[in-house]
C-alpha cells in the first residue's frame, strides 16, 4: 500500500492551484442560507394557496367541479427505457437480456462486477441468496452533451429476509449512465445499515458456527470479507441460504 | 479569566484552523478523483460549507477529518451532486479543465488514473493515499465492500503499470 501512497501523493501534488479562501466558503454558506429562506417562503405560500384552493373547492361543491384535465405523462426518454429494462432483467437474474442493454465496454465495477463474466456470476449470486427487488422507481435526472443519467431507487430483500419476516430494506439506489442507447456505466449505492445488522452479520455468524470450513469459500477476505464471486461460493450461498431460512423461520 | 476567554474564543478546534489543515489535501484528493480542478474546487467548497453548518457537533468528534471526507464523497457520489455538476458543465458554469492533458503528459500515475472510473479512483485515493480503512472507504462511497475490492484491484493494476513504465 505504501508504494501506492507515495505515487498518489506525487500525482496529487500536480493539482493546479485552487482558489480556496475561507471567505468563499463563508459567502457560499450565506448564499445557501438565503436560498433556504426563500425556498421556505415559497413553500409556505404554496401550502397556503393549496389550502385556500381545497377549501374553496369543498365549499363550492359539485357545481364548480370542472372537468379534470388529462394527466400529462412526460414521454419516457430512450435512456430511461434502457435503464428500466436493464434493471428489470437484473432483478430477474436474466444476464443474457441484461447484457443486451450494455455497451461493449460498459463499466460495471460500481455494482461489484469486473467485466461481463463477473456480472453473470453476480446475478447467479443474487439468485442464490434469493434477492428480490421491489418498489422500483426510475428517473431521468439530467444529461450532458453525450450522456444521460438515470437514477433508480428500490427496496430489496436478500438472504431470505422476506421469508423470515424481516425487511424489505430501503434507501438503496442504482445510477446509470447511458450513451447512444446503451448503458456505459452502472454504479450502486447500498444502504446497508439495517440489512447488515438484521441479515448479513447474523447469517455470517450462522455459517461460521455451522459450516466453519465454508466461510473461506463463501467470503472474500482479500480486503473486506464480502461475498466471493466463484461458482463454488455461489453453490454454498444457495444451499446455506435455504437452510438458514428453514432454521430461522421455524 | 484569561484562560476562560481563550477557551471561549477557540472552543475545541476552530473551523478556521481545521479549514487550513485540510483544504489542500481534500482538494488534491478530489482533483485526482474528478480530474477537473473546477469540479474539485466546487466539491471542496460544498463539503466545507456542510461541515461548517454542523461545526458545533463535528468539532467535538474524534475524527472531524473523516466526517469532512465522507461529506465530500457524499456530495460527489449523490445523483443530485452529479446531476448538478453535469448541468453546470453543460451550461458552461464549469469549464473543461484543459490543464489536465498537460499534467497527463508529465505524470504517468495521473495518466494511469485517467483510464479508471471516478469511483475506482476514489477507492484508491481514500484507502491508499488518505489511509482510510477499506470498510470506512466503502461506506463513504456508498458501495459494498466487494465493490470496493473490485475498484481497488483495477486501480492497483493501472498504478502498478504506470510505476513500472517510469
Amino acid at each position: 500500500v505504501n508504494e501506492y501512497r507515495s505515487t498518489l501523493e506525487r500525482a496529487g501534488s500536480n493539482a493546479p492551484p485552487a482558489d480556496l479562501a475561507l471567505e468563499r466558503v463563508l459567502r457560499r454558506r450565506e448564499r445557501k442560507r438565503r436560498n433556504q429562506r426563500i425556498t421556505a417562503g415559497v413553500v409556505g405560500i404554496a401550502v397556503f394557496v393549496a389550502a385556500v384552493w381545497v377549501l374553496g373547492a369543498r365549499l363550492g361543491g359539485e357545481t364548480t367541479n370542472p372537468a379534470k384535465p388529462p394527466m400529462v405523462v412526460p414521454g419516457e426518454t430512450k435512456a430511461l427505457e434502457v435503464a428500466k429494462n436493464f434493471f428489470a432483467a437484473y432483478g430477474a437474474f436474466d444476464a443474457d437480456r441484461a447484457i443486451t442493454y450494455l455497451a461493449d465496454d460498459a463499466d460495471l465495477s460500481g455494482i461489484g462486477a469486473d467485466g461481463i463474466r463477473e456480472f453473470r456470476l453476480l446475478l447467479s449470486y443474487l439468485e442464490a441468496v434469493e434477492y428480490r427487488q421491489l418498489h422500483t422507481s426510475c428517473l431521468d435526472v439530467g444529461s450532458s452533451a453525450l450522456e444521460t443519467y438515470v437514477h433508480c431507487t428500490y427496496d430489496f430483500h436478500s438472504n431470505g429476509s422476506d421469508q423470515i419476516g424481516r425487511g424489505p430494506y430501503s434507501g438503496t439506489s442504482i445510477h446509470f449512465t447511458v450513451r447512444d442507447g446503451k448503458i456505459v456505466r452502472a454504479s450502486m449505492y447500498w444502504e446497508l445499515g439495517k440489512y447488515a445488522s438484521q441479515m448479513w452479520y447474523p447469517f455470517k455468524e450462522w455459517v461460521s458456527t455451522n459450516y466453519p470450513k465454508d466461510v473461506a469459500v463463501m467470503y472474500d477476505d482479500t480486503y473486506t470479507g464480502d461475498y466471493a464471486l466463484t461458482p463454488n461460493s455461489i453453490r454454498l450461498w444457495k444451499r446455506h441460504t435455504r437452510e438458514y431460512v428453514e432454521q430461522v423461520g421455524r | 479569566v484569561e484562560t476562560d476567554a481563550i477557551e471561549l474564543a477557540f472552543p475545541s478546534l476552530s473551523f478556521e484552523v481545521f479549514f487550513e489543515q485540510e483544504r489542500e489535501s481534500l482538494y488534491r484528493a478530489l482533483w485526482l478523483v474528478t480530474r477537473n480542478r473546477f469540479e474539485a474546487e466546487e466539491l471542496t467548497q460544498e463539503a466545507f460549507v456542510r461541515v461548517l453548518e454542523r461545526w458545533d457537533r463535528i468539532s467535538t468528534l474524534d475524527d472531524p477529518r473523516a466526517y469532512l471526507f465522507r461529506t465530500a464523497m457524499n456530495a460527489f457520489r449523490t445523483s443530485y451532486g452529479r446531476a448538478v455538476l453535469a448541468a453546470k458543465r453543460t451550461i458552461k458554469f464549469l469549464p473543461a479543465d484543459d490543464a489536465i492533458s498537460q499534467i497527463d503528459e508529465r505524470d504517468a500515475a495521473v495518466r494511469a488514473l485517467a483510464n479508471l472510473s471516478p469511483r475506482q479512483r476514489a477507492a484508491v485515493v481514500l484507502t491508499d493515499m488518505l489511509g482510510f480503512r477499506s470498510e470506512e472507504a466503502a461506506h463513504m462511497l456508498g458501495i459494498r465492500a466487494s465493490t470496493l475490492r473490485v475498484h481497488m484491484s483495477r486501480a492497483h493494476a493501472a498504478l502498478k503499470e504506470s510505476m513500472t513504465s517510469e
